[in-house]
């Protein structure tokens, strides 16, 4: 522990710091300097990042953009369409055939997702088979009151098949 | 060379004795020359004897080029304490004010005195200083005449002191300055110095001896904790012995070379 300085002199003292001073400026502005020089690269790095990223959000928007420009109305189709469970319900009507002796062969399915109906065309070798096939798809997880809508025997055909068309409400959701 | 690396001199100047020695700057000061001259006179409240001597000195070319930091021995030199005063607003005023005080103690020859005041915060008590002007400007031309600048000019209580102050407690003591025909003292607390005197003294040892043993007895008496630090050269404090243990006499730790003369004192203005 020391005694504090006593400063008093006769001749006027310089109002700037002497060397030390001097050297205390010195380290001071080149501190300043890098600092701002620093800063300058900083403010540069950052804007070209809000840039990068202003372009990335702008493809994105457009990416967007081109899904949401479709009309709602035919959008909506498409976007049920795809998203149905088909893998399962063809599973399902081609185990039926199979459990049919494949005396059945699917010609049309035709799904009506607005309303989660499905229209099945199919030609089996006689009506009981047409009807056993019906009451098949009865045990589907995927198809609900599977019901016959109409059938015709085609009598041009030489083994005289009969055709029939049914309906049933898919579940798209199981 | 660069002003900024200028060697420097220190000079003590004193009634009977000239002491330079010059420091080659650097990080670390280097003490490259000395002299120690001694000034045949009687007159020792005469200046000129000395100074015609610093003249002769100063013609060797050793002691050209160089800034001059300057202490005037305590013998020319008078102290007061001024009170602070809110009333003051700047350097020029203070220094009037400090005139006024001084001029309360020691009369009318104030006026061919320059008075300077001590740095301190508001509300602290400043030192003010008198120096004979006859003497400043009779030494000024003689030193700036041989490529000399001066840097500073200090009494010589204010130099020791600051040239010891790592060797001096924080505050609450008795700081004296002892020196062949004067003694100077100053009390010191953490912030500021509130007692200040200055006596020229004679050159029988024994007396004066005992006039700072009395001196150091009236310090303690004050206040028991109060211890008195004395700078003085080596004769005196041989002198002076470890008699009293009242004293601490300041002296140059065991690595430092010590000296006969003052050039202990212009090297510690260094340290």
């Amino acid at each position: 522990m020391s005694a504090q300085p006593l400063r008093l002199d006769f001749q006027s003292r310089p109002r700037y710091g002497g060397n030390r001073g001097a050297i205390v400026l010195l380290i001071g502005t080149a501190i300043a300097v890098a600092a701002g020089i620093q800063f300058h690269a900083l403010s540069m790095k950052r804007e070209g990042l809000e840039l990068k990223l202003e372009a990335l959000e702008s493809a994105r928007n457009l990416k967007l953009g081109s899904v949401a420009a479709l009309p709602s109305e035919e959008s909506v189709p498409v976007v049920n369409v795809l998203g149905a469970p088909w893998e399962i319900l063809l599973q399902e009507l081609e185990a039926a055939s199979h459990d049919e002796a494949g005396d059945v062969a699917v010609l049309g399915v035709e799904p009506d997702r607005e309303k989660s109906r499905i229209r099945i065309v199919a030609e089996a070798r006689n009506l009981h088979t047409a009807l056993a096939y019906i009451e098949r798809l009865q045990k589907s997880r995927s198809l609900r009151f599977p019901i016959l809508d109409s059938h015709e025997i085609r009598t041009e055909d030489r083994d005289q098949p009969v055709r029939f068309q049914l309906s049933a409400d898919w579940k798209t959701t199981i | 060379m660069s002003p900024l690396w200028r060697d420097e001199i220190g000079l003590f100047v004193a009634p009977t004795r000239i002491v330079l020695a010059r420091m080659k700057r650097g990080i670390q000061p280097v003490n490259v020359a000395e002299r120690n001259i001694i000034v045949a006179t009687r007159e020792t409240h005469s200046w000129e004897a000395a100074i015609d001597a610093l003249e002769v000195c100063l013609e060797d070319s050793a002691w050209h080029g160089a800034n001059v930091r300057m202490i005037i021995a305590d013998h020319w030199a008078r102290y007061s304490i001024v009170p602070w005063s809110d009333a003051l607003s700047d350097e020029a005023e203070r220094v009037q004010h400090a005139r006024l005080c001084m001029a309360n103690t020691f009369g009318d020859v104030v006026s061919q005195w320059t008075v300077t005041v001590s740095d301190a915060p508001p509300g602290s008590s400043q030192v003010a200083c008198a120096i004979p002007t006859a003497l400043l400007d009779r030494i000024r031309p003689v030193i700036e005449s041989h490529d000399l600048k001066i840097k500073s000019v200090q009494p010589q209580l204010i130099a020791a002191f600051n040239g010891w102050r790592d060797k001096l407690p924080r505050g609450d003591a008795w700081f004296v300055a002892l020196d062949e025909g004067s003694l100077a003292a100053a009390h010191f607390t953490s912030t500021e110095w509130d007692c200040v005197r200055s006596v020229r003294i004679g050159t029988d040892w024994e007396i004066e001896l005992k006039r700072l043993q009395t001196f150091g007895r009236l310090a303690r008496t004050g206040n028991e904790e109060s211890r008195v630090y004395v700078d003085a050269p080596k004769w005196i404090r041989d002198r002076a012995g470890n008699a009293d243990p009242g004293f601490e006499w300041l002296a140059q730790t065991s690595g430092e070379a010590e000296s006969e003369d003052r050039f202990p004192l212009l090297q510690r203005i260094y340290a």
